[in-house]
């Protein structure tokens, strides 16, 4: 007996009751068994074996149960640990049990991609969950996007590489001169976050997302928003720093903007040419924000 | 090459998805009507008006808050297939997608490792314990004469499931028993509520932390009718009053348990019929516990020691850790590192954590006796009491943390004074430091850990 088999005899003694809700929304048994087998042949196909170790870092979401019970049918082992663990913490248990990949939210990507280059083990990240959670403040927060053809670079590796070192020539500019930039997605002062990006592909495009912080991040108002247990609340956030602790004044926008924009300039060898939106673009915007505005 | 640069200097939180979606939509359908001049490569720079939260579609909010807050929410569309996903991943619904809904399970017998849970110590890396199948069926069999249920329960644990409570407890034995579970990623206790009626929740996962929460939100609300049968507490000491609220309140019994990661959970806990406050039960069917001192001798009952569990639900080892694993493992006996006593009938009670206790002037010295004396004062809400080395020496000193309770204000002569009162001398702190918050576990653990001297915050990346 082994708990993949327990699985199988549920669904087939009882393939109608109800084994999971969620949202609303009630899986039988023999429904689960179903996604299960789906999930154990996607990972088969990746070439998750018997033995090999899958972490989950994933809260109570019907994919956690899913990854748990289609590690048990492939002989894998399951690694589930917190949702709230950062940096180290997660490069210690990735490390030390050698995962082969990791399944996990979305918003959590940018985490595990700056650690990815020092665990040779983790070949996959699977996603799932639309549990992004950005905070925007009118002081604190810059974000810097960008739409760009995925052939300026050579590999996803490149983008990071390139971005990566650009903003840090930029922050360096500005007189950030402990800024340090190592992997994926994080700019760091002292082992704190000054600024992350990240990308987003669809299909021949790389979304670049970069938030930076100029002036110290205040959370507190955003938690009585959303519903975080008042114990765990300095746990949600990464530890983090800002332009203005690192450089010992308040910086201006304007500054910070021109030297962003500058590092980017000397970067890609271009030159910017200010506009807005294309009449397409705008019967766009004006969808995506009647979506995002919708209950 | 000339690239595009869009400012929007006062922007609306919405703007942070909508502007470079649009420009990204523009771009990929461009490519197919092949109209007008292609989008250039764009940069957009934005900063935002009013405070704002940018949201996936799965993420609760508090809209009624946000408003009166002056928050604005923003809602960003799914993503999955066809739509935008992080560069360089696998999403999991089109990897489900692809594939055959038939399987045939790849053997694997008992002994072999279902899961390997990290377990942070007191001191030290997190060590993986490695958890068998039969493991967890020694857990889910050992639980069957305390946790009585029938096809028609109805489990919720909210708990996480990477916890090995919420897994064993939350998600295995609702499957090894027939029954559904209730999945709650994320929780507003006044929302949650209103959940446990509409789904008949008859049997609640959760811990103290969670528990208290839930009784000041039901304390604000109309009479409950609520299906609860059972409610399990564990993973932290339950406070006897809050039983007893519970119970007026909710008017169930929460039952406290015992356990730990290596130990798949539960090994003693309070049975319906047999409970005792303050006590985490009787040892569960097929676990044997033992009450020994330091020289493994076991001990009468009511007498403190270190508890040792024994039984099918004790795990395999800790994964590549030899040492740790002939340390803590011996002839089948898994010693804890917990204090506690058994009383005459064997409940079990839970003193303190052996790596806890502090060695003074040749005193050992329980912090969780000074703590509890703490909590009593009125003007205090959380204790903790950690030993900390004195230079050079191996002599420790007693040092508290404090935090306050809401709107008072208190000083550190006056707690010593406080302990000078009801303590022994040489159990008065050395020193006192206030604090906001103290850290703490998922679980609601306080982790005395980051309170130490010399603590190091494990979620900062370094350069080297």
């Amino acid at each position: 007996m082994n708990l993949g088999r327990l699985l199988e005899e549920k669904a087939k003694k009882f393939p109608k009751r109800t084994a999971v809700v969620y949202e609303g929304k009630a899986i039988n048994f023999e429904e689960l068994n179903k996604t299960v087998n789906r999930l154990a042949n996607g990972l088969k196909s990746l070439g998750i074996e018997k033995g090999d170790r899958v972490a989950i870092m994933l809260p109570n979401i019907p994919e956690f149960v899913t990854t748990f019970l289609a590690c048990q049918k492939l002989g894998s082992v399951a690694v589930p640990f917190n949702t709230m663990y950062k940096g180290g913490e997660i490069f210690y248990i990735l490390k030390d049990c050698g995962a082969k990949a990791i399944v996990t939210l979305k918003n959590i990507v940018p985490l595990i991609n700056e650690i990815k280059p020092d665990l040779p083990n983790l070949k996959y990240i699977i996603t799932t969950g639309e549990r992004d959670l950005i905070f925007a403040d009118p002081e604190s927060t810059l974000f810097l996007q960008g739409v760009l053809s995925k052939n300026i670079f050579r590999d996803l590796e490149d983008a990071y590489q390139r971005v990566g070192d650009i903003l840090t020539q930029s922050f360096k500019e500005l007189g950030l001169r402990e800024v340090w930039y190592k992997h994926r997605g994080s700019l760091r002062v002292d082992g704190r976050k000054l600024a992350g990006f990240s990308f987003l592909e669809i299909e021949d495009i790389y979304i670049l997302q970069m938030v930076c912080f100029l002036t110290p991040f205040d959370p507190s108002d955003f938690f009585s928003v959303i519903w975080i247990p008042p114990e765990v609340k300095d746990k949600v956030l990464e530890p983090l720093t800002s332009i203005q602790e690192a450089l010992g004044r308040f910086p201006n926008d304007q500054e910070v903007r021109d030297a962003l924009l500058s590092g980017l300039r000397k970067g890609f060898g271009i030159t910017f040419k200010e506009s807005g939106l294309t009449r397409d673009e705008k019967l766009g915007y004006e969808k995506y924000k009647a979506i995002a505005k919708k209950r | 090459m000339e690239w595009r640069v869009i400012f929007n200097n006062e922007g609306e939180v919405a703007d942070l998805m909508a502007l470079p979606a649009a420009v990204a939509e523009a771009r990929v359908a461009g490519r197919y009507i092949l109209v007008q001049k292609p989008i250039p490569e764009t940069i957009i720079l934005q900063k935002v008006k009013r405070k704002g939260i940018l949201v996936g579609v799965e993420v609760v909010i508090d809209r009624e808050e946000a408003e009166k807050e002056g928050i604005e929410i923003a809602v960003q569309p799914k993503g999955g297939r066809g739509g935008m996903n992080p560069a360089g991943t696998i999403s999991f619904q089109e990897l489900i997608l692809r594939a055959k809904d038939q399987f045939t399970s790849v053997e694997s017998s008992i002994d072999e490792m279902a899961a390997l849970i990290y377990t942070s110590g007191t001191v030290g890396n997190p060590k993986g314990a490695m958890l068998t199948h039969g493991n967890f069926f020694a857990e889910c069999e050992a639980t069957i004469e305390v946790i009585v249920t029938n096809e028609e329960d109805r489990f919720v644990s909210l708990v996480p499931f990477f916890h090995i409570y919420g897994l064993a407890i939350g998600l295995v034995v609702p499957l090894f028993r027939g029954c559904s579970t209730l999945l709650i990623p994320q929780y507003s206790p006044r929302n949650f509520l209103e959940r446990m009626d509409e789904e008949k929740i008859s049997i609640l996962i959760a811990i103290p932390t969670q528990y208290y929460h839930l009784l000041r939100a039901a304390k604000r609300k109309p009479a409950m009718k609520s299906a609860l049968k059972y409610c399990i507490s564990g993973a932290a000491p339950l406070p006897i009053p809050m039983i007893h609220d519970f119970k007026e309140t909710f008017g169930v019994d929460i039952m406290e348990g015992y356990g730990l990661t290596e130990t798949t959970s539960a090994v003693a806990v309070n049975s319906r019929h047999k409970t005792r406050p303050g006590s985490v039960g009787l040892p569960i069917h097929g676990v044997q516990i033992k009450i020994v001192n330091e020289d493994g001798q076991p001990m009468l009952p009511n007498t403190p020691g270190e508890i040792l569990v024994k039984g099918k639900v004790v795990m395999a080892g800790y994964y590549n850790m030899q040492e740790e694993t002939q340390k803590y493992l011996v002839e089948g006996w898994f010693y804890t590192g917990d204090i506690g006593y058994q009383d005459e009938e064997g409940f079990l009670y839970i003193t303190d954590r052996k790596k806890d206790i502090i060695i003074k002037g040749g005193f050992n010295i329980s912090p969780a006796e000074i703590e509890g004396l703490l909590i009593a004062h009125p003007k205090v809400k959380e204790a903790a009491v950690v030993g900390e080395k004195e230079k050079e020496g191996r002599e420790e000193a007693i040092k508290v943390f404090i935090v306050p309770a809401d709107g008072e204000k208190v000083t550190s002569s006056e707690i010593i004074e406080y302990c000078r009162m009801r303590l022994a001398p040489y159990k008065v702190p050395d020193g006192v430091e206030f604090r906001e918050s103290l850290p703490k576990s998922a679980t609601g653990k306080i982790l005395k850990k980051e309170l130490r001297q010399g603590y190091r915050d494990g979620r900062l990346i370094e350069k080297e």
